[in-house]
């Protein structure tokens, strides 16, 4: 169970850094080094990007968004188990 | 003559943030849903680089230590983050941005854009921040 939930943790890191990637490219070094900082705002531009075709967002954030919500469950499951 | 160095060191960053209202509302909005898990003594955003590599990354610390600073535990806050009262401060800059109309917000904006372009401000925290991580890094390893 935790190496399922290891995986999610790294899925979610791969697609990160890809949006991050795009992130960079898009809104120059110094976003790019705050979406680094902090994946949480790369996760927020993501989504506020989505409709922006140029970037080709919608699948990475849609996956990004499933390994967090599996990462999510997989440690509730792991936590219930223990107890 | 700015040099590319010099043109990226001055380049308003924070400003451009402010201006967007969008992305500014989901910035406070995510910010206050972390805040307000952590106060709950729930889990929030997990940082995906500290759950693979289990090293922190350079954020890592921030809300718990917001967390101190809003009970009003400072020094407790710097040990946890020593930026948190910057940011703090940003967000609550930010919040006042997503709340004022359009006219108000552009000029706020327009006067946060003109000191990060006089001072490099935007850059000076990012990179003391990435020092920082450094820093706290070794003393981890």
């Amino acid at each position: 169970m935790s190496f399922l939930s290891w995986l999610g943790s790294a899925i979610a890191l791969v697609t990160g850094i890809v949006v991050l990637i795009k992130l960079f490219q898009k809104e120059g070094i110094l976003k790019g080094i705050l979406g680094l900082i902090c994946m949480l705002y790369t996760y927020i531009w993501g989504w506020t990007k989505v409709k922006d075709t140029s970037l080709n967002l919608k699948t990475w954030m849609y996956i990004w968004t499933g390994a967090i919500v599996l990462g999510i469950i997989l440690n509730v499951i792991a936590q219930s188990a223990s107890y | 003559m700015k040099t590319t160095f010099g043109k990226i060191w001055f380049t308003p960053m924070f400003s451009t943030l402010l201006t967007n209202r969008t992305e500014g509302l989901a910035l406070v909005g995510v910010g206050v849903l972390q805040v307000g898990l952590q106060l709950l003594g729930l889990p929030g955003w997990i940082c995906p680089f500290k759950a693979v590599f289990g090293i922190p990354c350079p954020g890592c610390g921030l809300t718990a230590a917001i967390d101190e600073l809003l009970h009003g535990q400072v020094p407790a806050a710097l040990h946890t983050h020593a930026f948190a009262p910057i940011f703090l401060v940003a967000f609550l800059v930010l919040l006042v941005a997503v709340t004022l109309p359009k006219t108000m917000r552009v000029r706020l904006a327009e006067a946060v854009a003109r000191m990060e372009i006089r001072t490099g401000i935007a850059a000076w925290v990012l990179s003391g921040l990435m020092l920082y991580w450094v820093v706290r890094l070794f003393g981890f390893l």
